[in-house]
């Protein structure tokens, strides 16, 4: 199926708008050409790059596709009409001179094989010239923009007619007829047999292209490389018969969607999106999950509130609602890729699906927030772990997080557990962070509404006066306290807030008692009677509320401690809340 | 006649050949696992499984885990393998929680005896099938997923089904071994077919037919 709809992808993308390379072909980027007139004098050497944030990126060129190369006799392998300055101008750089020569005849070779096979092509006739005489050679180097392009290792270079304006010799008309006719004839001597995304005979390939921009190194989306994996005595290609077009396709569909906006990377997970037909949605959902990126950090928040006009009551309205939607996560592993998830849903779907994601994740704060109204999945996730480190997380939560956002399921208790754990760790405000407080709530609505918590009710979004749960009671009433010892003792370094949150969240029956004692005493010591009645009241109220002190809260309980507390925290800063003066 | 075998397991894994290394799962049973479970019951030379039928009876839910593998195979000569050396970790995109229906038939082989017939074999499967013996565990796809079986006297007292009516696109059908040499499987050649399910059901097409391809 990933196969099938990424072959789907490419069809799309080729009949529209040719955003994706021919067959035979590749973009490649090259950062320096080398102009030459008809009898091919050497005229200048271009310099292609273009600065981007601060580096300097060559332009892609639509090339004859490269041909992968390894071992010592990779000399005898070169590209057409374009490769590294090794093969072009036999410049070592700093590899051995001898490599160099034996890499530049070959180059030499090909050229003038193909000079012999197209005596009209104006351009190759140029390149052999200019290949055959070494002082237009030297002239390269002699141009002042050499420097720069002897100092990127294994700088590709290509030629271009002084009288073109843009078009590349390796970028004729008759280059890529021929190119179609041999490509047709090398094929008569692959095996053939069935492929498995198209289910017609046709030649197998043997290895499949490499996928870019998941690893460090571009590396095969399939392969097979050890005989562990070797079935039916076949080998490499052969045990999962995909067809050279189907190949060529997939992995040029998978290239293109990774250099493209239909990305979003979360920990090590890269995450492509695409839909049946062109949707707004394909470039949308990377911003909505991730977030605008450093440029534009706050991009998301109009693209969400966007989403939400999208929908009503609920349920999406727009017209192309039942296209289909594909995502796929990629990590890599050690110089392979793996699949961590491929969903194949609808675009109505996935809009409400991100939409009931925000929506469980709102919960109040503070008027002069730092924090934005829709946290993006890395904001979020970074609240998990010490400094907000993602790559500290276990990989496998990021998958379940987000598969739990784009699919409506539940959040996984792992991700409970983290925010606790972090809730005990950190000091003074960090306690229990706006971010770890929407995911906490998010996590137990989601599992009340799939019934797993019984007899509860959803979180809202602020202070819920009536809610009984013990866990919400003590953490309103943890909050309540620190308050009271906060204003008796102004400029404490340590509040109990510090001290006792651990404690107080999972073993209730052990502090509370002193707690509750010692606040009598900071009560006493308020200056103004008016705030300490308007105090004690709080107290009296939630301490009525409360049977008996448990001697231990459960997970789901610790869970609503911690949302308690933050929920009676915000309400003293709320400004028209009645226990503020 | 039809026999029908209900499955489940809570762990399955129907291994797509072009994602063998870092192992991710077909949404569905394949003809090949299925034929495979019949014959742990039951199956003897002159026996040959057709699998006619297969519902869907849960939901699919996938599931990923990451293990250590071994990255080599060990040769006939060798006394043993240090894992320590070969060791590879590979993550694995499995199916949770799942059960099916199948319905299947056998027809004879050459390879049938003379005192074997149809009936024969059909009332040892039964009985096999009833008791719940088999000649080795029978597992959904890898041998580690082991499954759980029953035979059904018709298909109502079974569970119910799951609607899902999906394309799943082209899944393998099963391997040909008609060019291999006999008891052997050499020459095996994957055989593959285009799986819709409708309602739940999926209908398998019989090896001979043209929507087969070989």
């Amino acid at each position: 199926m990933i196969f099938y709809a990424l072959t789907q992808y490419y069809q799309r993308k080729a009949k529209s708008d040719g955003g994706v390379a021919p067959e035979g072909f590749e973009n490649k980027e090259i950062p320096f050409i080398i102009v030459i007139d008809k009898q091919g004098k050497f005229i200048q050497l271009e310099d292609t790059r273009e600065v981007q944030n601060k580096k300097k990126i060559a332009r892609t060129f639509l090339v004859p596709k490269g041909l992968g190369r390894s071992g010592k006799k990779s000399y005898e392998i070169c590209n057409l009409l374009w490769d590294h300055y090794g093969y072009v101008l036999a410049y070592a750089g700093e590899k051995e001179q001898e490599q160099a020569d034996n890499q530049h005849a070959t180059f030499t070779a090909k050229v003038n094989e193909l000079k012999a096979a197209l005596p009209d092509d104006l351009g190759i006739v140029a390149v052999a010239a200019f290949l055959a005489s070494s002082e237009e050679k030297a002239k390269v180097m002699q141009s002042p923009n050499w420097a720069e392009c002897s100092k990127i290792k294994g700088c590709n270079l290509t030629f271009r007619l002084a009288e073109e304006a843009t078009t590349l010799v390796c970028q004729s008309e008759a280059l890529q007829h021929y190119l179609q006719q041999n490509s047709q004839s090398s094929q008569e001597n692959t095996p053939k047999g069935i492929c498995l995304v198209t289910g017609k005979p046709s030649p197998i390939a043997r290895l499949h292209n490499a996928v870019k921009g998941v690893n460090a190194k571009p590396a095969p989306f399939t392969s097979v490389n050890l005989s562990a994996f070797e079935s039916y005595g076949k080998e490499q290609g052969f045990i999962f018969p995909v067809g050279e077009q189907a190949m060529f396709e997939y992995t040029t569909a998978l290239n293109t969607l990774l250099a493209s906006d239909n990305r979003f990377r979360i920990g090590d997970i890269t995450t492509v999106c695409w839909s049946e037909k062109p949707t707004p949605l394909e470039t949308k959902v990377p911003f909505l999950l991730n977030g605008g990126g450093k440029d534009n950090p706050d991009a998301h928040i109009g693209e969400v509130k966007s989403l939400y006009k999208s929908l009503h009551n609920g349920k999406f309205i727009e017209p192309n609602g039942k296209d289909k939607f594909y995502l796929l996560g990629l990590s890599p592993n050690s110089a392979r890729i793996v699949v961590r998830f491929w969903y194949e849903t609808t675009v109505a779907k996935l809009a409400e699906n991100i939409t009931a994601w925000y929506s469980d994740l709102q919960i109040i704060r503070g008027v002069n927030s730092p924090y934005p109204e829709f946290m993006p999945l890395p904001r979020l996730l970074g609240n998990l772990v010490l400094d907000g480190k993602i790559e500290n997380l276990p990989p496998d939560l990021i998958a379940q997080i987000t598969n739990a956002a784009l699919n409506n399921h539940l959040l996984p208790v792992s991700l409970l557990q983290a925010a606790l754990r972090r809730n005990k760790a950190e000091q003074k405000d960090r306690k229990v962070t706006y971010g770890r407080a929407c995911l906490i709530k998010a996590y137990l609505n989601r599992a009340i509404r799939a019934g797993n918590l019984k007899n509860m009710k959803e979180v809202n979004m602020s202070l819920d006066k009536t809610r009984e749960d013990i866990g919400y009671l003590l953490g309103r009433l943890f909050a309540v306290l620190e308050k009271i010892q906060e204003e008796a003792n102004p400029g404490l370094n340590a509040t109990i807030g510090d001290r006792y949150f651990g404690a107080a969240s999972s073993t209730p029956i052990t502090v509370f008692g002193t707690l509750v004692r010692l606040s009598k005493h900071h009560l006493s010591k308020l200056g103004s009677v008016g705030r300490r009645v308007n105090l004690e009241k709080l107290q009296q109220e939630i301490i009525a509320k409360i049977d008996n002190y448990p001697n231990h809260l459960n997970i789901n309980q610790q869970g609503l401690f911690s949302i308690g507390y933050y929920h009676q925290k915000q309400d003293f800063y709320q400004p028209n809340s009645a226990e503020t003066l | 006649m039809s026999f029908i075998l209900e499955i489940s397991g809570e762990l399955a894994c129907f291994t797509r050949p072009e994602l063998k290394v870092e192992r991710v799962s077909y949404p569905v049973i394949t003809p090949s696992a299925a034929r495979n479970i019949l014959m742990a019951i039951m199956w003897k030379p002159g026996m040959r499984w057709k699998i006619k039928q297969i519902e869907i009876l849960k939901p699919i839910q996938w599931v990923n885990i990451r293990r250590n593998e071994v990255g080599i195979k060990m040769s006939d000569r060798s006394q043993s393998l240090y894992i320590e050396e070969n060791r590879q970790q590979r993550a694995s995109m499995l199916l949770k929680d799942v059960a099916y229906r199948i319905h299947a038939d056998f027809e004879m082989t050459k390879e049938a005896g003379e005192r074997d017939n149809y009936m024969k074999f059909a009332e040892m499967f039964k009985r096999r099938a009833k008791k719940g013996q088999y000649f080795h565990q029978p597992y959904l796809g890898c041998r580690e997923f082991p499954c759980h079986f029953r035979l059904l006297e018709n298909a109502e007292e079974g569970l119910p089904r799951e609607d899902i009516t999906q394309d799943f696109g082209f899944m393998l059908y099963d391997m040909d071994f008609s060019k291999s040499d006999p008891r052997d499987s050499n020459r095996a050649e994957p055989m593959f077919y285009q799986c819709k399910a409708v309602n739940g059901v999926i209908t398998v097409p019989p090896a001979e037919s043209e929507e087969v391809k070989k």
